[in-house]
């Protein structure tokens, strides 16, 4: 790779260009299993798995899915949070030559009724509870052959497992499944299959996962991420680590699996690197949390800014509460204050930087540097990775690259680019030209080549992480049969980036309450879509010829927090 | 800046041809053609809502509807175009325009041509009629706020010789137009 302004920036030891191994993920976990057969894989509430047994059971599975009629290039659902199935389950997919379609474990059922028909899943894995809340109730709208399911408690070790029932009565957890034709049992497979799944012929090209995005139409997408762009993603993360030792790691995978992030810097990462994986299917218990990371030694802690923030806050965290095993930590998908970077570091020792990406880049692109201290800035997204390249383009054509310091949109280039979206020509053509990615991001790039966001081209909500288009929160809305107008605006929200506040006119004669709007949301939207907030309002702000403005909506909340 | 506040605007009904030979004609908005826009919008897929109004709209709000049909025809002026519906003369688009309160040589321009039009020429007539009628009430620039993601609006104004200003404010884009004799 050329010379690149940013090069003289990265850590010892990290190089402008890698070599990369040609390995799909399962042979990625074929590696590791050879190399660290009993090593500790997967840690869950005291059950453990080495990563022979991790093979064998992703064999078993693969196979289950090929006897299922499971082939190349069929598309498999998987709805799970991190819990060791969701590992056994993804690399079995990938392992019988499906591809992935990762679904957030929130989604009600009107989304999970888009994401499994567009992607036409053949077969869907997902949690009991889940089945029982969701995907058993719109049965007959979904297209999958066969469910397969899976309870929390059948990776639990004994007692943990038989008072479970009992523990999680309240939860919604533990529910009664009733027998039903095309409803199959993960643990029944993987007892009735060999670890003898058919070969597959692979190709680097071949489609790994659709990672499914939200959308300015307020439909999510599914970004085409190949074997390529995943694994030379997980390489490049590994690459941008120069502290972790191979085989010795163990990573706290407490960022959702099915989301790109925990996707590859938490599950991915921790198989590439022969590392044990702790699965943390809620990671908003913090005092199970800091326990977790005391207890099993973590090392290796990839989260979101909120995360850092709550553990900096957490009572005792400076005194009673050993969390010094850390040694690296990426942070990703809202801006890290310095002072909450410091303060993280102060506590635990380890090294902590911020990263950048999109599903769209299977995410992570740009870094700050790791271990070089004084080699990162406050307020960038970094450099770009090994392999990769971030420019900043006139916003109106995209075609002209700005001088140094000029805002623009950020383009991208790399080997973690995705393929384009899933039947979805227009779109890929709006956003990947010329083999770079058009992120919709507004940036500038200094003269070190370090980038910064400074806006956005499309009307979006960062909320907690999670990219939020507003149309679709407004879509819901119309549909309440008491809205007139509706509004979706991200407000400033001191941990989660942006919060959704919502803004209502009512028809005629209507009255509603704030609970009564949210509570109607919860039952079309995924927890994290739901406005937070509701304002009614006689009128919405318009420009004179009747556009909604919202820009004067975030103002006047802007106004009110001064 | 122009002082004198500026008068009604005049426009004799015109009567024009689509490539493929269907007559539209087209007028002032009136008052009483409230109906014939809900008419319209019953035509609009959900994506020409949203880029004309930049919410989706779900369902006509009178009040909304009086307030687009019942205007002064100087600070606010419209356009709608008619074809034959055999009943009567429907309307498959509309453009308008409304002063800047605080620069009258400046207005807020949107067109809207219902889904099943679109695509024939009918826009830009609206566009052309109604840029011509502002050049002659002494505006010489048109602003508009546009959805990015509405491609097919971006590549009509070029078209139609409309080259703008971009500026990308909110998510949102804001394009200026300066109009020329």
């Amino acid at each position: 790779m050329e010379e690149k302004r940013w090069h003289k920036f990265y850590d010892e030891g990290v190089l402008p260009s890698l070599d990369y191994k040609n390995l799909t993920l399962p042979q990625i976990l074929d590696e590791s299993a050879a190399k660290y057969p009993n090593q500790t894989a997967l840690l869950f509430e005291g059950f453990s798995m080495t990563y022979a047994q991790l093979k064998d059971s992703v064999d078993r599975f693969a196979t289950a899915l090929a006897a299922l009629g499971v082939v190349k290039g069929d598309r498999v659902a998987i709805q799970l949070p991190n819990l060791p199935q969701c590992v056994i389950a993804y690399y079995g997919v990938l392992r019988a030559g499906a591809i992935a379609v990762m679904t957030n474990p929130m989604y009600v059922e009107r989304e999970v009724v888009h994401q499994f028909n567009d992607s036409g899943a053949k077969v869907a894995i997902i949690l009991d509870a889940l089945w029982m809340k969701t995907a058993r109730k719109v049965r007959d709208k979904l297209p999958c052959e066969h469910y397969i399911l899976t309870g929390i408690k059948d990776y639990l070790p004994f007692p943990k497992n038989l008072l479970f029932p009992l523990v999680a009565k309240k939860t919604g957890m533990v529910v009664k499944v009733p027998p039903e034709p095309g409803v199959l049992w993960l643990k029944d497979l993987l007892a009735s299959h060999g670890p003898t799944p058919p070969t597959i012929e692979w190709d680097m090209e071949d489609l790994c996962n659709l990672q499914y995005t939200g959308g300015t139409t307020g439909v999510s997408k599914g970004a085409m991420l190949t074997h390529r762009n995943l694994s030379c993603n997980v390489q490049q993360c590994r690459a941008w680590f120069p502290v972790v030792v191979d085989g010795e790691e163990t990573m706290l995978s407490a960022l959702p699996f099915f989301h790109s992030f925990g996707l590859t810097v938490c599950m991915n990462l921790a198989i590439y690197v022969g590392g044990a994986q702790v699965c943390v299917p809620n990671p908003r218990d913090i005092p199970k949390l800091v326990g977790i990371i005391a207890k099993s030694k973590a090392s290796l802690f990839p989260a979101v800014p909120t995360l850092f923030t709550a553990i900096n806050e957490y009572p005792g965290i400076e005194k009673n509460i050993d969390i010094s095993s850390l040694k690296g930590c990426l942070s990703g998908s809202a801006p890290l204050p310095m002072e909450v970077m410091e303060k993280f570091e102060g506590l635990t020792g380890a090294n902590i930087t911020e990263g950048y990406g999109l599903t769209e880049t299977s995410p992570v692109i740009t870094a700050n540097p790791l271990v070089n201290k004084a080699h990162r800035k406050a307020g960038s997204i970094g450099i770009p990775f090994p392999d990769s390249e971030a420019k900043i383009v006139d916003l109106e054509t995209g075609t002209k690259e700005m001088p140094v310091g000029e805002r623009g949109e950020v383009i991208l280039h790399g080997p973690q680019v995705m393929k384009g979206y899933w039947n979805r020509d227009d779109e890929t053509a709006e956003t990947l030209r010329d083999g770079w990615l058009y992120t919709g991001d507004i940036g500038t790039m200094d003269e070190d080549g370090f980038f910064y966001i400074v806006g956005r081209k499309k009307e979006m909500i960062i909320a907690g992480g999670y990219n939020i288009y507003p149309r679709e929160i407004d879509e819901v809305l119309y549909e309440h049969p008491k809205v007139l107008e509706a509004a979706a605006v991200g407000i400033p929200h001191p941990h989660r980036g942006e919060t959704v506040k919502a803004y209502i006119t009512l028809k005629e004669g209507e009255t509603a309450t704030e609970e009564e709007i949210i509570e109607y949301c919860k039952s079309k939207l995924a927890a994290y879509k739901v406005p937070k907030l509701v304002e009614f309002r006689d009128e919405l702000p318009k420009s004179t010829v009747g556009k909604v403005l919202r820009r004067v909506l975030k103002e006047e909340e802007a106004a009110k927090a001064e | 800046m122009s002082s004198e506040p500026p008068n009604r605007v005049a426009f004799e009904p015109i009567s024009r041809r689509l490539a493929d030979g269907t007559e539209v004609r087209l007028r002032l908005i009136d008052p009483d053609d409230g109906p014939l826009l809900v008419e319209l919008f019953y035509t609009l897929s959900p994506e020409s809502i949203y880029n004309r109004f930049l919410t989706p709209v779900h369902r006509v709000d009178h009040r909304h509807i009086k307030r687009l049909v019942d205007i002064d025809m100087c600070i606010q002026v419209a356009l709608v175009a008619c074809i034959d519906a055999g009943d009567h003369w429907r309307i498959v688009g509309v453009a308008r325009y409304h002063r800047n309160p605080e620069n009258m040589e400046e207005a807020e321009v949107a067109i809207i041509v219902g889904d099943p039009w679109q695509g024939r020429g009918i826009g830009g007539m609206l566009l052309q009629e109604i840029g011509n009628l502002a050049i002659s009430c002494g505006i010489n620039r048109f602003s508009s706020t546009v959805n990015p993601g509405n491609a097919k609006l971006l590549r009509f104004a070029e078209s139609y010789g409309y080259e703008s200003t971009k500026k990308y404010e909110d998510g949102l884009l804001k394009m200026e137009t300066e109009l020329r004799v």
